[in-house]
């Protein structure tokens, strides 16, 4: 049997992808998602005694990764490195050129929207990107299914609204 | 576009993501992952020595005014010392305390509920600990004094009239820089003050308080 370290380290390469994905979600800029990536990553191994092997390690590298994401997100400090122009930032992420004319802009107005969204929301909105079902996404955030629902409709209209605005 | 399909565009991230990000946790695996964890934390270090400083002033405090009931102002400035070692000593205790209570793989909103109390009682704790400090050290001085044998009052009632116009005039000060370094002009200062102990820290704590309850209510 391996170590606490070695046993870590595996979770964590089998579940990087969370860690990707959550820093993709609420930093636009590839240093800031490596520095948030890394901060999650620390964290995880910081507050892995709390983590109960009889439960899913997804939904425990979900509500760790999220919440260091949103505690970077809020601090001043990092917003204002965050305030790159839109342009930038869609090039950094859609990385123009390696990808179909279709996709890139599809790519373009997902991050449009996510960048209008709240710390709060935009947790919700990875995990339903992520395809989580409610009852996980409930679980994470700490909220009820019913709201789950309510919210992820929500979302729905105002992606709706604000495609057609734009459009 | 729907919801639905910008779900198609995310996945399409996955890739891109993974590359970028990648060489970020490879290096993570190859340091010393086991310092990280021993890390010292700055803030519950910060608490303690408050904590051992409050013990200090109460011992202070405590060790005279039992001694000098006979003297109203000897008395007062005992008892004020006395509870101001107290004050030091419950701020960091509190504080300690809602640390202890943080586990950052507990649910999101419970969490950044939790952060944000924090963040509202370790400031308004470094607020009212930092700035009595322009009165306390009278009360302090003649507390010093006293256990020399020296009343301070007595001696030089002076002192206590202009040490309580100075400490006005300091608050005012304060509350006045507070105001300058804030100003849309100077960001850098501003974020600073904001971050180390300006009211508005704990004003900004509870707006996300409120926007936690809001997202679990609705």
């Amino acid at each position: 049997m391996g170590s606490t370290r070695d046993r870590f380290q595996a979770l964590l390469a089998q579940h990087e992808r969370i860690v990707f994905k959550v820093a993709g979600m609420y930093c636009r800029n590839a240093e800031d998602r490596r520095d948030l990536a890394q901060d999650i990553a620390v964290q995880a191994w910081r507050s892995f005694g709390s983590y109960d092997p009889a439960r899913a390690f997804s939904t425990w590298m979900y509500r760790l990764a999220l919440n260091v994401a949103i505690s970077h997100a809020r601090s001043a400090g990092h917003r204002d490195r965050h305030a790159v122009p839109l342009d930038e930032q869609a090039h950094d992420v859609a990385d123009a050129g390696a990808m179909p004319h279709e996709a890139d802009e599809r790519l373009r107005a997902l991050h449009r929207f996510i960048d209008g969204l709240g710390a709060l929301d935009r947790a919700l909105m990875l995990l339903y990107l992520e395809d989580r079902s409610h009852r996980e996404i409930a679980e994470v955030l700490g909220i009820t299914e019913t709201n789950v629902a309510t919210k992820i409709n929500r979302l729905k209209q105002r992606a709706r609204a604000d495609i057609a605005d734009r459009t | 576009m729907e919801l639905d399909e910008m779900k198609a565009a995310w996945q399409s991230l996955d890739a891109r993501l993974a590359e970028q990000t990648a060489l970020n946790l490879h290096l993570l695996r190859e340091s010393r992952l086991d310092r990280i964890r021993r890390g010292l934390r700055p803030l519950v270090i910060g608490q303690v020595l408050q904590i051992l400083f409050g013990a200090a002033i109460v011992i202070l405090g405590g060790s005279f005014w039992p001694d000098h009931r006979d003297v109203p102002h000897l008395l007062v400035a005992g008892v004020l010392v006395h509870l101001y070692g107290v004050l030091a000593i419950a701020g960091a205790g509190i504080t300690i305390g809602h640390v202890r209570r943080i586990d950052h793989a507990g649910p999101v909103v419970e969490l950044q509920r939790r952060l944000a109390q924090l963040r509202r009682v370790y400031v308004a704790s470094g607020l009212v600990v930092g700035l009595s400090w322009w009165f306390v050290w009278m009360p302090l001085l003649m507390v010093v004094f006293g256990h020399l044998g020296v009343d301070l009052y007595q001696r030089a009632p002076s002192v206590i009239g202009w040490g309580t116009a100075t400490g006005v005039i300091g608050l005012l000060l304060t509350w006045w820089f507070a105001r300058w370094a804030r100003s849309p002009k100077r960001p850098g200062m501003a974020r600073a003050v904001d971050e180390s102990l300006a009211g508005a820290s704990i004003t900004k704590a509870q707006r996300f308080v409120d926007e936690l309850e809001q997202f679990q209510k609705e």
